[in-house]
Order: C-alpha cells, then structure tokens, then sequence
C-alpha cells in the first residue's frame, strides 16, 4: 500500500534504494533538467563557476569518503589531486584519449594514497593526521623537482578535453562532461556506501576495536579507503588539468587540502548531499564576497577592498561560525528544513 | 667533518626556536588535548604587537613587552571563550578545523591592521656574533635557546609540583574525574590557552627581532609540527628536545642530500619524511605517552 | 520559525541596501563608448603583497596619469584592478569575468597566475602584461599574447655577469657562487646563468638552496665561506636576501652579492641594514627621486610622496601598455590583437628615463636589453650603471 503518511517498504531491495519515494525521484529528475538546461540561459563566467563547482564537488566528496565516513584525517587531498592532474596530463600529452587519461591519472593517485595510506596501518587521529601532512609536503617536493615527469617549475601545458575528436573547448561543452563525470563519481561514491564496504568503513569510523572483532580486516580497509578516495581525487585531479589546462606545482599546496576540508565540515561529515552542498558553498563565497563588497561599497565606500583583500580571513571566520553553531554542516540544516515542512503545522 | 659538526651546532641553534614554538603547542595539548594549528598565528600576533607598541607608540621595549605579554594573555582568553569551548565534546576533525579557521582569521586581522609591508624590529640584542665552536652565532639565537631552557624548565616543575600544573595534567586525562574532584575545568582550559599564547608571543618577539615581521610569520608553525610529533604531543621534555633534533636533522639531511643525491633544498621536507620514518617505528613520538587500548 | 523570518527580513534588506548601493555603476556603462577596460590582477594579499601591492598603485597611479592627460586617443582607461591573493584558481575566475565583460588587455602579475593564464589569454586574444619576467615568455611562440616591461631574468643575470667581467681586473679568473629559492621563480635563471658564466670565464665554485621564507642562511654559507667567492648570486626575494647577507656578515664571508628585481628594494635596506652595503641590484626602473626627466611624472602622480621601485615599474608597465592602445587606435577600433600587433611594432619607446627604452617584435618579446644597475651605498640606491647586451636570438625564451 503506497499511501501518503510516509515510505512503505516490502522488500530490501526496495528499502536499500537510493531515491525511495517518488517525490525525490521526481525532484531529483527536475533538478537536473533545470541543471542541463543551464548552459543555454547563463553567461560564460557564470558557466565557469559551475564547472569549478562540479570540479570541486568530485574532490569533496572523495575526501568526505575517506575523512567523513572511515574516519581517517586526511591533510594531503591536495596533493592527490595534483598527483592525478599531472598523471592524466602526461597522459594527454602521450597521445592517450582523454577518457583513459582521465583513469590513469586516477589510477597513479590512487596508487600514492594507498602508498601514503600505509602509516594508518600504526598510526591514529592526529598522528595520522600529520602523516598525511607529510605526504602532502613530500608531493609538493617532489612535483617541483621530478622535472622530466612534472616540468618542475615551468608546468605542463595541456589541450582541452577530446572525445572521439569532438573537442569541449568552451565552458558551456566542458559543463556537459563535467555534469556526466560528476554525477557518475556521485553514483559510485553513493552505492560504496550502501554496499557491506561502506559499512565497513563506518564501522572503523564509529569502533574499529569492534569492527575487527566482527571480522574487518582494519589495515585493508583502510587502505581500500585511502585507494578510493585518492583515485576519485585523481579523477577531480585529471577533469583541473584539463579544464584549465595548465598544471603547476604551486596550485596543489596546503590550501587546496585545507579547502576541501572546510567544505566538507561546512557541508556535513559523511554525507554526499553535504559534500556537494560545501562544495558549491565554498567555491560561491568569493562570488558571495564580491558581490556583498560592491553592494556595501554603495553605502561605506572603501570597505570593498579591504573585504576582498581579507579573503582568507573570511573564509576562516565563515568556517569557525560554522563549526560553532553548525557543526554538522548544511547537510544537517538542510534536513532540519526539509523535516520541518514536512511536518507543518505540527512541531514533530 | 667539521662542516657537519658546524652543521650540527646551526641546528641546534635553530631548533631552540622551534622549541619555543613547540612548547606553546605542547602545554596546549597537555591541558585540553587540542592539537593548535594556529600557534604560528599566535606567534605572529605577538610579534606585530610588540612592533607596534615599541615603533608605533614609541613605548620602551622593556615596557611594550609586557604589555604584549598581557595582551596576549587577553587574547589567549578570548580564543578559548568563544572558539574552543563551544567545540567541546566535538569530533577531534572538528577542533582542528576550528583552529585552522582561527589560523585564517588571525592572518587576516593582522593584515587589516599593520598592512602587507615587511616590518623591521628595532635592535634589542646586540647583533655582534658569538663564536662557538668555530661557528659564529647571533645573539639572538643564543637567547631563543635560553629562553627555550628556561621555559622548559619552569613548566616541567610547573606541571610535576604545583597544583595548578597536576590539576591541568589531570584534566587532560580524564576530564570527568577532573571534575568529580572539584577541579574548574573552564579555569584550566582558560590557563593553558594563556601559557600558550605568552610562550608564542616570547618566541615571536625573538622571530621579530631575526628578519623582521610580514604576515606569512606564521608557516613556522607548520614546520614544528614534525618536532611537537617527533618529541610526543603530551611530552614537554619531547617538544624541548624535539625542536632540536628536528634543526639539527633539516642541516644534515640538507647537507647530506646534496653531497650524496645532489638533491636542492631538501631541508624543507626532511623533516617530514624523518618524522614518518620514526612514527612507524613509535607511533607515539619519542617521549609521547602510548595510548593503550582496552577491549 | 520566527528566527528564521527574522534572519531572512535582515538578508533583505541588506541586499535592498546593496541594490539602492550599487545603482551607482550604472552611469559608468553609459560612457562605455568612449573608454577603454583594461583588467588587473595583482596580488594586493598573500605571499607577495609586499611587493604587489605598491605595483598595483603604480599601475592605478599609471592609468590615472594618462587619464589626466587627456586618455588615450581621446578615450579614458577604465583600468579594475582585482586581488587574486597569488591563487591560481582565484586569478582565473577573476579572468573568466574579465573575459566576459570583454576587456581588451590585462595587467597581471605573479607567475602562477601568469603562466597559469597563458594559453587562454592568446587563446582569448587578450595581451597580458606581467610582472613575472620570466625568459619563456618571451618568446611568442609559447606565449603569443605576452608582455612585459622589464628585462627578464635570464637577461638581468646575463648583464650583472657581464659587467662584472668587464670591470675585473685581476689576472686570474673570477669566482661566482649561486644562491636561490627552490621555487620556479628561483630556479629559472638558473641555467642560463650558468651557461654565460661558462661563456665569459667564470669559474663556478658553489650553488646552494635558499628558501623564500627561510630565517637561517648559514649551513649554505659555510661551504661557501672558504671557495672565497668573488660574486654572489642571491636569487630570492628580499626577506631571504636580508637572510643571506646578516649571515654572510655574521660569518665573515666577503663577496659581491648581486640581486634581481625582487631581491632589493627599500626594504632590504631596512631589513639587512648595514649588512646590506655594497650590494648590486638589477633593476627595470629608475629609483623614485632619481633625477631623470620622467620623475617628474612620478611625483606628480605620488604626491610627492616616496614610493618603492615597484610603483615605477608598475606606471612603467601602464606606460607602455598606454603607447600600444594609442597606435592602436589610430589604425582603428581597439580590440585584442590590434594592441598586440601595435605593441610589435614598439621600437625604442622612451619612458624619458624611468626605464630603459622598450621594443617589441613580431617574433620577439623581449623588452630591452638593457639592464639598469644600482648599488646600495650609504643606505640608499645609487644608480651605477646600465648594462645593454646583444638581442642575441640564442637567448630567446631562454
């Protein structure tokens, strides 16, 4: 019985889906309707941010999986990511086509994560943490230094994404694939979770003593984590190198790690609506500041400059602000909204 | 071999400064069990503070310093009140964010105040060099590192035989029992953010006074990570000797890589792959408390 | 619930504010036939705003200059500087706007966001002036639509060696040691350095990495201490160049250093103090106060009020960019690659002294060739002489 008080199930598969209830479904399906057919209302810079936010949603939502659901900090994502956008650039430049460039920059990303996973094999919480920092600089070391693989300090040029010879050279084509790949990465990151390996890496997050009693091997899990993740990072890795096809070493540093940080603890630990969620809220806010900058500079003129200035410092306090009153991110606030207009008038 | 002697003696010169900085992350973690990625924002904070009271307001230094002093103690207050402690009980994930975000904010209120231009600290130390063993050495550093002494010093009997130091050790172990004995949590966690911010503040006066002050001070304090790890995050005598050993390791492993790899600036990295190398080994760091797990 | 509506009802009014605010920009679109947008991206913040941000006033004080004369070909500059705080991803989205609201040149300035932006800029036709002089982007077959107004790198070192061989005079050989940032700004002189050094005699007797943000030189000085060098190359910017020089002072090593454009400025004099005496500075402009006849254009434009080299190479830059819209425009509507071509066709523009003349050619992008000198002496900047090597093609993009 398919009523309107609330979801029914009458068998597991239909309970381990995705988009249970007809009304997501639908949602789901307008949003992205409404999401394709972008490209043909919005400007060029408009599209570009759209494509820095599918970027950046792949690389959120890879380290959501490995910091959010297995509970490993990790504070080298950045470096992944670059290990990927040189990987899949080389690639490119070797003549391979872009799809399979794409997958041996995630392989060799994945490669490095689970060689810098192995520290997690002894180490916990915050040493692990500063392990990754390592990993994070050592990359960073080795990407300025490594010339014949990386160009050391000139960079690698690279040509805009081909398929079969169709060439997504401008941002409105690039938005198309990157939409594809985006929700391609979405997918899988969401079925790991729904399979007995997600719930292996919850189960490390929540109690690895218990989760090895149960059965789970720690050390491969982990590493399996770590593979996962830094493979997707790779992929977000190789879709940059394209897009803005130029990869140096200064662009994968320590802020891009401590980016993608905040936008996971901004969008939620854990969950993949959240990762997207921070995602497009972390790369919004430079647009958000400017746009409050101009606006405010009508009224206090010479205050938008020092806002733009101050950036950094923004960031900081939107992320401190969100962690004290926040702290499970806009995952968590959107749920709460979603309950409440679920349940007006009544309060639960 | 007497050029890796001399390298020797610049690390350990060197290191007295990360010691400074690293004994301001240690207390931190000692009392309240807060790993402070902000501590090389402190340190800069403190800096620019005493600048601008010694060059700006023209106060004697003597006196501009303890007035930073007592700033930073003010700040160190203020950042425990309003960013810490509503993170209490949060995911350790969480608290490093914060800290991360304060890191941030702190860079940038620095820059709104003072500007991006480089600064220059009025001489306070002599800038005549002191010879040791062959190699000369700025006074500078020879303070930094009897600062580092001192303040070693003071703290390991601060923390073994004073109340105040027993109770913020018996805070960091188990908070709960903490209070059951009737110990003020808040106060405790108040106290050590304090120590921490005057330590920072000590150590980025002497950081002032070497090449000047700009905004991006605070990456010294990515670069003592590997010592506060090295020497155990709980462990005063491991920061104290880690700061060290991290200096002399940079020199030597810089040297080193260049005779035998011909590898250019690796010092910045060795400590890092050092500090991996040793954690398989001790994951706790050398002087660090095991953690021992119970099923 | 009411919180909710109370936050929203504050948001709104915000934005009304902020609508009633930004009414003002409109009246600029008005005039928008009879001006020309150029974009900036400087670095006001971040690691190199030391430097970025008295480049940016020189370039805005450029502008205004020109703007005060009349505009360009009748036309007033409509120059927006943006901060990109040395973020590549930020310095693209600030280009991607540029782009939109179809700039026709963009004055940039840090290497990463430079080279970052190199193939869309030629892609997109927009000529980009930098700051960041690095030799390949001169060379316009890699870097088509870049320019900038200073002599590169490779050749300030070039001319640094050069006069100093000229000047030796003792029999045997000079010695010359390399000191430089482990960074792509560091590294990338580096190998021409070598290679003329080889050319013209020198004898190589050490090199050694000193970071940017390094508080400690003296493991890479002591080796050097006893090959008694004769010059001393400091390849960073001026915090590691006060570095090196207190602890060469400190450890008794005596030896010429000689520096680039962003290893000495009028801070380095204050950092290093005395330990700064002596030093050699490569630079593209005249020091503010010099007594050429085109600082009277400066300190009209300042105020009277003393500015760093960086602000007269920024006005420079303006300068030049100005003189490639003017021919520009007489051949027509200003647009991208009419400024390129025009810039092409650039033969000895003066700056009536306040750098050394300027030239472009189709196939080369090189500047000049010639290299202003100074020495610090008694605490200040004194010109000492201007070296001009040979347009030699060899050494194009190298």
């Amino acid at each position: 019985m398919r009523g309107h008080c609330g979801l029914f199930f009458e068998s597991y598969r239909a309970e381990a889906a995705v988009f249970p209830s007809r009304f997501q479904r639908v949602s789901l399906g307008l949003f992205a309707a409404a999401l394709l057919l972008c490209p043909l209302a919005l400007s060029g810079y408009a599209m570009s941010v759209l494509n820095l936010i599918l970027i950046a949603v792949i690389g959120a939502v890879s380290l959501n999986l490995l910091t959010g659901v297995c509970g490993q900090i990790s504070l080298g994502h950045g470096a992944f990511i670059g290990v990927g956008a040189y990987a899949a650039a080389q690639a490119s430049l070797h003549g391979a086509p872009f799809l399979a460039a794409l997958l041996l920059g995630g392989l060799a990303a994945a490669l490095a994560g689970m060689v810098f996973g192995v520290p997690s094999l002894r180490l916990k919480g915050i040493y692990l943490a500063i392990a990754t920092l390592a990993a994070q600089l050592i990359l960073e070391y080795v990407f300025l230094h490594w010339e014949s693989v990386t160009g050391g300090s000139r960079g690698l040029l690279v040509n805009a994404p081909r398929i079969f010879g169709y060439a997504f050279d401008s941002e409105h084509k690039q938005f198309y694939l990157l939409f594809a790949i985006t929700s391609l990465c979405l997918l899988c990151v969401t079925n790991v979770l729904r399979s007995r390996h997600g719930r292996a890496f919850v189960s490390i997050r929540d109690f690895y003593l218990s989760a090895e009693i149960a059965g789970v091997n720690l050390f491969a899990t982990k590493l399996a984590a770590f593979g996962l993740s830094s493979f997707l990072a790779g992929v977000a890795g190789g879709l940059w190198a394209h897009y803005t096809m130029f990869v140096s070493a200064e662009q994968f540093n320590i802020g891009l790690s401590v980016s993608y940080l905040a936008m996971i603890i901004i969008g939620g630990l854990g969950s993949v609506t959240g990762s997207v969620m921070g995602a497009a809220f972390m790369t919004l806010l430079p647009e958000f500041l400017n746009a409050g900058s101009s606006a405010l500079s009508g009224v206090l003129p010479g205050i938008g400059g020092q806002i733009v200035a101050l950036r950094e410092g923004v960031f900081g306090l939107v992320l401190v602000l969100f962690l004290i009153f926040e702290p499970e991110g806009l995952a968590n606030r959107w749920r709460l909204i979603k309950a409440y207009w679920k349940l007006y008038p009544f309060a639960h | 071999m007497e050029y890796y002697l001399q390298l020797f003696i610049n690390g350990l010169v060197v290191g007295g400064i990360y010691s400074l900085v690293a004994l301001g992350f240690v207390v931190i973690y000692k009392a309240t069990k807060v790993v402070n990625f902000a501590q090389g924002e402190m340190v800069m904070v403190g800096a620019y503070v005493c600048f601008g009271l010694t060059v700006q307001l023209s106060i004697p230094f003597v006196w501009a310093f303890l007035m930073t002093l007592g700033f930073s103690v003010l700040l160190g207050l203020a950042v425990e009140r309003m960013a810490l402690r509503p993170l209490i009980g949060e995911a350790h994930i969480c608290v490093i964010m914060v800290t991360i975000g304060l890191s941030s904010v702190l860079k940038s209120l620095v820059q709104l105040v003072w500007g991006t231009q480089i600064k220059v600290y009025p001489e306070v130390l002599p800038s005549t060099p002191v010879v040791v063993a062959g190699l000369p050495v700025a006074p500078v550093y020879i303070a930094a590192f009897a600062l580092s002494g001192l303040l070693f010093a003071v703290f390991t009997l601060f923390f073994k035989y004073s109340r105040m130091g027993i109770a913020m050790r018996a805070t960091a172990h188990d908070q709960q029992a903490a209070q059951s004995m009737g110990i003020g949590i808040r106060g405790i966690f108040a106290l050590s953010w304090c120590i921490a911010s005057v330590v920072s503040t000590v150590g980025g006066v002497i950081l002032g006074n070497i090449n000047g002050i700009n905004s991006h001070l605070g990456v010294l304090g990515l670069k003592v990570f590997p010592a506060v790890i090295l020497g155990g995050l709980d462990s005063l005598l491991g920061a104290a000797l880690g700061g060290l050993i991290i200096g002399v390791l940079e020199n030597i492993c810089d040297g080193l890589a260049k005779d035998l790899f011909g590898l250019g600036g690796f010092r910045e990295v060795a400590a890092f792959v050092v500090l991996v190398a040793i954690l398989m080994v001790r994951p706790y760091g050398l002087f660090g408390t095991e953690e021992i797990e119970r099923v | 619930m009411k919180r909710m509506l109370t936050w929203m009802a504050l948001a709104l009014m915000v934005l009304a504010m902020g609508g009633c605010g930004g009414e003002k920009k409109d009246d600029k679109a008005a005039g928008a036939a009879k001006e020309i947008k150029v974009g900036g991206i400087i670095d006001l913040s971040g690691p190199t705003s030391s430097v970025g941000a008295p480049y940016a006033e020189g370039v805005k004080a450029g502008a205004a200059y020109l703007n005060s004369k009349g505009g360009v070909a009748g036309m007033t500059i409509n120059l927006d500087v943006q901060d990109d705080a040395y973020n590549v991803q930020q310095g693209l989205s600030i280009y991607k706007k540029f782009a939109q609201d179809k700039v026709v040149a963009i004055q940039g300035f840090g290497t990463a966001v430079t080279e970052a932006l190199t193939r869309t800029a030629a892609k997109d036709e927009i000529p980009y002036f930098s700051a960041s002089y690095s030799a390949h982007l001169t060379d316009p077959k890699t870097a088509p639509y870049n320019f900038f107004t200073s002599a590169d790198y490779s050749t300030q070192i070039r001319a640094a060696l050069k006069y100093f061989k000229d000047n030796w005079k003792e029999q045997r050989k000079p010695r010359l040691a390399l000191l430089y940032p482990d960074h792509p700004y560091g590294l990338a002189p580096i190998p021409a350095a070598k290679e003329y050094a080889a050319e013209l005699g020198f004898e190589l007797v050490g090199e050694a990495t000193v970071d940017l943000k390094a508080i400690d030189a003296t493991t890479q000085l002591l080796p050097l201490k006893d090959k008694k060098p004769d010059f001393v190359w400091t390849g960073g910017t001026t915090p590691s160049t006060a570095v090196i020089l207190k602890d060469a002072k400190k450890i008794g090593l005596k030896a010429t250093f000689f520096t680039n454009i962003w290893g000495t400025d009028e801070n380095l004099i204050k950092m290093a103090g005395e330990a700064s005496e002596g030093v050699v500075s490569l630079q593209a402009a005249a020091v503010y106060g010099q007594d050429v006849p085109g600082m009277k254009m400066i300190l009209e434009a300042s105020k009277n009020q003393p500015q760093m080299t960086h602000y007269v190479r920024g006005f420079v830059s303006m300068l030049v960019m100005g003189e490639g819209i003017r021919l520009a425009a007489a051949k027509g509507p200003v647009t991208g690659p009419g400024i390129k071509a025009a810039l092409e066709t650039l033969k000895d523009y003066d700056t009536q002294g306040l750098a050394p003349s300027v030239s472009y050619l189709p196939d080369d992008h090189r500047p000049s060739m010639a290299v202003f000198l100074y020495k610090v002496t008694g605490g200040k900047l004194a010109f000492l002489a201007q070296e001009t090597l040979e347009r030699k093609a060899q050494w194009l993009g190298k």
